[in-house]
């Protein structure tokens, strides 16, 4: 400072070069604490929340030809190797509960940097996430700033910070065999009652801060020249028509197919006696199978999607996916009995 | 000042009140103390000690003390 | 509130020190009440309604008091000695009568809103006990921002005007401002209108001490808030949501970690609203002056939440104590008990009025009038036992004020708070009682030992950041205790001292922060009162 003077720097100046300095100090000390806070791996005991949405880092690049995003329901009932094994169609479910779609669209922009997605599936349970207007603004506010500043997300692996983490950039490697579904074969009966829902629905359109990201994710997807689709998974228990209708607005007023598995519970045929591992809130593998199925021979009829058994590397890693899952299947009923 | 002094004793025994000059700063005299002081004093003198009076300067030594019978008394 | 509301509240705060920093000092005062409305009405929407009713009528109190009083003194000075009695008489008459029906409509305001539902269950109850089945209705009513304080704030200036320690406001908005000012609505502190009303109306212009002071004395208040009370309000959950699954050593421990929430978390909340108004240039009264060092309980609560204790003191103490029925009580006892009992039992009535009060004041329900009673229980031994300790010392020719017999005593005041504050946290009084005993009765080292404490939602992580933040908290407490104010030393210090300390602060609000995605938001527990 002394020196500044000597150079006949005047006063003002030198309060705003005084005022800057602490900032850029500060800043520093903050991009270290976020690089020392990192997550090293793309698995959960790494520090990442739900790992299961992350596995498309690993795939093969420009592997995934659709994408599905959004919440629990989309990794319940979709199931990608079931689609590859009948289909021959890639895909990878990013899921995670309870999401903002500010989160949605930040998993896409992740998703696009290394997969090239011809098809974006996004769920619709999404568009109504079960909170109040103030928590749904707080929340997406809280993911907006989390994934400009990871430091915000992943500050309290401050906890588990070796040296050897600080010496080494953080390198994913992690793969998700089940391509981000979540696999349970649990079978915990729910009955649908017809005359009350449990759930409360006064809204008459989507919040705004779930809109706004929605529009953003929506321009992105067009802009890399992919098509886009809505889809609500069955789950009968969140459902009410005043939701499908809003949607379904929406859907058209930017010319997007939507798939409604509640208001057309024909289409997948849910048996929610053996088809929910929760009394309702999610789909099993069983369910699974069936929203699969559906979902394969639709993209097949409506969207031009490759067969990727024709290709040799891609078809081994797969098929050693599929039988992965057939084990963890067996493995998990053997269990269950 | 003797009259007071003997009052100050009585309320709180064993205390150097002739040279104290914080007696409500050191905590000698709390509020406890003090109503119990005001019970006597207005007693005594026939005066009337409204809260506006119960200010810590009032109280700090005999002197003060001694200072605001003298200007109620008026 | 929760951090986050916090960390909007210190942004709104921002946006309006640049408005006001732009506005002509003459006219900043204006500044800070539309910020105070906006803040308002965007947190309580029509609840501002009861902030409205209260102001309008103290304000008109406040003025038909100082005209009465006026017009006494303009009317006595043609009157003799015994006229001017009798017209003092009538007129402090017709002034008790205003003053009471403008209190009683504000503390009737409150304690409806406050203590209704409780007061109909109780009815309810006791209808029930007798076979009568009438049930009052319950109401969901919405307790408006700040309507604990703002409300003894009115009351505070009523009285004061009542007694003629200074004139009404003649300007409403002006009042409106003392009333609703944003940083005390949400935990205080209670301000007094002849401290805080000069400082409100005259614009401050910008000076680098109290920007800078304030800055750091809000992230001050972050660091206790978010990095030691967010943190141990895990420990104090588990423990207390299911004490009978633990032993006593753990519930002690428990008790200890709440005392250490509380404290961090009202007086960090204190910080953040006294430093945003620093950075107006404003000083709020200070509420806590390292309250765990004191000697005795009541010594304590001349130092925790103090302008609460000195609330009570000047409008319910002293205004119970000077009454003239208390007057002929302190005269018949003086007269026909014995000297001790004579000074205690007039004093312990008015004592007991203001722990009863203390203790509702934080809501409606029977734990917190034990709260209230217990201290007032306390401090009742304390005063009956005084002649005894004093003639045991003497016996002993132990030095009472020497620093053995004084760190006993601070030791034996903190156990005193921290059973109240066990009382404070249960759930019920029956719940705290059931919890003392376990406590008492079970002293089990073998959960130590074994480590449960690292289970009960904080890892060995969580108790360092715990510790070390407590230390820091404790040096800088003992420090002040000791005449040396470090914060604002630091502040005026060279830049190589003040850097590193703020620079220093918000690094580690924000990587040792108990928020975000591990944590839930954890609600301040003053806001609530």
């Amino acid at each position: 400072m002394e020196k500044i003077k000597a150079w006949g720097i005047s006063s003002p100046v030198k309060k705003y070069v005084r005022g800057v300095s602490f900032f850029i100090i500060l800043l520093l000390l903050l991009c270290i604490a976020n690089y020392v806070t990192l997550p090293r791996n793309n698995t959960k005991k790494s520090g990442i929340y739900n790992e299961n949405a992350w596995g498309f880092y690993t795939e093969p690049k420009d592997s995934i030809d659709v994408l599905v995003i959004g919440n629990s329901d989309a990794y319940s009932a979709f199931s990608p190797l079931e689609i590859w094994n009948e289909f021959g169609i890639t895909s990878y479910v990013s899921g995670q509960g309870n999401i903002m779609m500010a989160e949605s669209y930040n998993a896409y922009l992740e998703a696009v940097k290394y997969q090239k997605p011809k098809l974006v599936i996004i769920e619709t349970d999404s568009f109504f996430p079960n909170f109040d207007e103030n928590e749904i603004m707080i929340n997406t506010l809280a993911d907006t700033v989390y994934n400009a500043v990871p430091l915000f997300k992943y500050h309290d692996r401050w906890k588990y910070v070796t040296l050897h983490d600080i010496l080494n950039p953080p390198e994913y490697k992690w793969r998700s065999y089940s391509k981000g579904q979540y696999v349970s074969s649990k079978i915990d009966a729910y009955v649908p009652s017809k005359h009350k829902k449990e759930i409360e629905f006064d809204k008459t359109d989507i919040d705004p801060f779930i809109s706004f990201y929605l529009d953003l994710l929506i321009k992105e997807v067009r802009n890399n020249d992919a098509e886009i689709m809505f889809v609500r998974f069955p789950c009968d228990k969140s459902y009410v028509p005043e939701k499908h209708d809003i949607i379904q607005k929406y859907a058209d007023e930017y010319g997007i197919r939507f798939i409604d598995m509640d208001h057309n519970p024909e289409i997948a045929g849910i048996d929610w006696k053996k088809d929910t591992r929760d009394k309702g809130t999610h789909l099993n593998v069983y369910g699974a199978r069936k929203v699969s199925k559906y979902m394969g021979n639709y993209m097949l009829d409506n969207f031009k999607l490759p067969d990727r058994r024709n290709d040799e590397e891609l078809k081994k890693l797969w098929d050693e996916d599929y039988k992965t899952y057939l084990l963890v299947i067996d493995t998990m009923n053997k269990r269950l009995k | 000042m003797e009259e007071i002094l003997e009052i100050l004793g009585e309320v709180k025994p064993g205390v150097d009140f002739e040279n104290a000059t914080d007696l409500v700063g050191s905590g000698v005299l709390d509020s406890m103390t003090i109503i119990q002081l005001v019970a006597r004093l207005s007693d005594e003198y026939d005066i009337e000690i409204t809260p506006l009076d119960l200010v810590p300067e009032n109280f700090e030594s005999a002197a003060a003390i001694k200072a605001l019978v003298e200007r109620l008394e008026d | 509130m929760n951090y986050t509301s916090y960390l909007f509240f210190f942004g709104f705060a921002v946006i309006v020190f640049m408005i006001y920093s732009l506005v002509p000092v003459k006219r900043r005062w204006i500044v800070l009440l539309a910020g105070s409305a906006v803040f308002y009405a965007a947190n309580s929407g029509f609840l501002i309604i009861y902030l409205f009713i209260t102001t309008l009528s103290s304000f008109f109190c406040g003025k038909k008091l100082t005209k009465m009083a006026d017009d006494f003194k303009a009317a006595k000075k043609e009157l003799s000695k015994e006229e001017k009695k009798q017209l003092k008489e009538k007129v402090t008459k017709r002034k008790k009568l205003v003053a009471g029906a403008v209190i009683i409509l504000n503390l009737g305001i409150l304690a409806f809103l406050k203590y209704y539902n409780f007061f109909g269950e109780q009815v309810s109850n006791l209808f029930g006990l007798f076979g009568i089945n009438m049930t009052m209705p319950v109401l969901k009513l919405l307790l408006p921002l700040g309507i604990s304080y703002y409300t003894l704030q009115a009351i505070g200036y009523i009285v004061d005007t009542y007694r003629g320690k200074y004139r009404a406001e003649t300007n409403f908005a002006k009042l409106a401002l003392f009333l609703s000012f944003f940083p005390q609505m949400t935990e205080g502190p209670i301000g007094r209108y002849d401290a805080l009303m000069p400082q409100l109306y005259e614009g401050h212009r910008y000076t680098n001490e109290d920007f800078t002071g304030g800055v750091t004395l809000v992230l001050w208040g972050f660091f206790k808030k978010l990095i030691i009370s967010d943190r141990i309000s895990f420990i104090v959950g588990t423990v207390f949501d299911d004490y009978y699954s633990y032993s006593g050593v753990t519930i002690a421990i428990a008790a200890a970690c709440y005392t250490i929430q509380l404290y961090t978390d009202f007086s960090g909340c204190i910080d953040i609203m006294t430093g945003i108004a620093r950075m107006f240039g404003i000083r709020l009264a200070e509420n806590f002056r390292q309250p765990f060092f004191s000697r005795s309980v009541g010594e304590f609560w001349r130092r925790w939440h103090i302008t609460l204790g000195t609330w009570f003191k000047d409008y319910v103490f002293y205004s119970v104590s000077l009454s003239e029925p208390f007057m002929k009580l302190s005269k018949f006892a003086s007269k026909h008990m014995g000297k001790f009992l004579a000074s205690v039992i007039p004093s312990s009535v008015a004592l007991f009025s203001v722990w009863i009060c203390t203790g509702i004041w934080h809501g409606a329900s029977y734990k917190y009038a034990a709260y209230g009673l217990y201290y007032f229980g306390l401090m009742m031994v304390g005063t009956l036992l005084e002649p005894v300790f004093a003639f045991l010392a003497e016996k002993t020719k132990a030095n009472r004020k020497g620093y053995f017999w004084g760190t006993l005593a601070m030791l034996r005041t903190l156990v005193f708070v921290g059973i109240g504050m066990m009382m404070f946290r249960a759930d019920t009084l029956m719940d705290f009682f059931y919890m003392f005993i376990r406590m008492v009765t079970t002293a089990d080292f073998s959960e130590i030992l074994s480590g449960t404490i690292f289970t009960l939602g904080t890892d060995k992580h969580d108790f360092l950041a715990i510790a070390v933040g407590t230390v820091i908290m404790l040096v800088v407490a003992i420090m002040k205790e000791r005449g040396v104010d470090v914060l604002s030393k630091i502040v005026k210090g060279r830049i190589y001292i003040k850097w590193p300390v703020m620079i220093g602060l918000i690094v580690a609000i924000i990587v040792f922060g108990a928020y975000g995605k591990n944590y839930g938001a954890v609600d301040n527990i003053y806001a609530q009162f």
